[in-house]
């Protein structure tokens, strides 16, 4: 009877299922590494554009700010009529007068959501920045975010 | 009809797993080379990515640092240390960078920010700037426009 011996090696069929696994972890790979860096890129793409929006708003917020500041400078009575009505035709600016002097504030559209919210003290010795921050919509909330201190 | 490819071990007749071999070898090489380029193009994508960012960090430190002293030489001054005195009374600096976004010599240059004064007004307290990234091509990548007003007797809420 004649010996039938199997050639030694890898017999057929078995390269082709491997190439096949690889060529497959491979692609996910390179499907997973692409979808990452996509997404990495739409983010920086957002993230780079609001802080350009941020930027445009802030300049124009000191404008604002630059023209209330010289106006003030023109008089020494902050309860001026003619002060008042000067500060009334700059576009969302609204006044407060107190006892030593006046508060303006007024916000600067960042995006839909969001605003740059100024506010400033005029008094005879000059002028403070009292609050110059995002918000979220147009008027600023009262109640400070309820955070631990550290005390 | 016999398949004319037949199993041998012994040469001169066509060994079908060298068959299999060649085949799988050259699809793998079409599959790698599309697959190769597609890592490539993500590797790319991502370093584009990180530039975008530095650019606008940098491009942020700048226009703080801007609305704080509203003169470009003293940014420069500050973010990169670059002497000062080398731009002062300039409305417009061109500085070269490197790929980290770094002041950087001719050699690794990749970037040039640029910072333009487009408006002053008020005699000088309210001036408008443009900071831009500019590739070797002249190509802009990334630009902000920002603002500065430093009056005489203005009092930050938090220096009080």
């Amino acid at each position: 009877m004649k010996n039938k011996t199997r050639p030694a090696g890898i017999g057929t069929g078995y390269l082709s299922l491997m190439m096949i696994f690889v060529v497959l972890c491979l692609t996910m790979l390179a499907a997973l590494s692409f979808s990452a860096a996509e997404s990495e890129r739409k983010y920086s793409e957002k993230s780079a554009e609001y802080t350009k929006s941020y930027y445009d708003a802030d300049a124009a917020a000191k404008r604002t700010f630059a023209k209330v500041a010289e106006i003030a400078a023109e008089y020494d009575d902050y309860s001026d009529f003619m002060f008042l009505g000067e500060l009334d035709m700059i576009d969302g600016v609204s006044y407060e007068s107190t006892p030593v002097g006046i508060e303006i504030s007024w916000t600067t559209p960042i995006n839909d959501r969001q605003n740059i919210y100024s506010q400033i003290k005029i008094t005879k010795s000059g002028i403070d920045i009292t609050d110059w921050r995002t918000i979220q919509g147009n008027v600023p909330e009262e109640e400070p975010l309820n955070v631990w201190l550290g005390e | 009809m016999r398949s004319p490819i037949k199993v041998a071990s012994k040469g001169g007749r066509l060994n079908l797993f060298l068959l299999e071999m060649i085949i799988v070898l050259l699809f793998f090489s079409v599959a790698s080379a599309v697959i190769l380029k597609a890592f490539v193009a993500a590797d790319r994508m991502s370093a584009e990515n990180i530039r975008l960012e530095r650019m606008s960090f940098c491009a942020q430190s700048a226009a703080e640092i801007f609305s704080d002293t509203g003169d470009i030489a003293e940014t420069a001054e500050i973010l990169f240390e670059i002497d000062s005195e080398r731009f002062e009374g300039a409305t417009r600096i061109d500085i070269p960078l490197d790929e980290k976004c770094n002041y950087s010599y001719l050699k690794d240059v990749s970037l040039f920010m640029t910072m333009k004064v487009t408006e002053s007004e008020y005699e000088g307290k309210f001036k408008a700037m443009n900071i831009s990234f500019k590739d070797d091509e002249g190509n802009v990548l990334y630009e902000i426009n920002t603002a500065a007003y430093v009056p005489e007797r203005t009092v930050l809420f938090d220096e009080e």
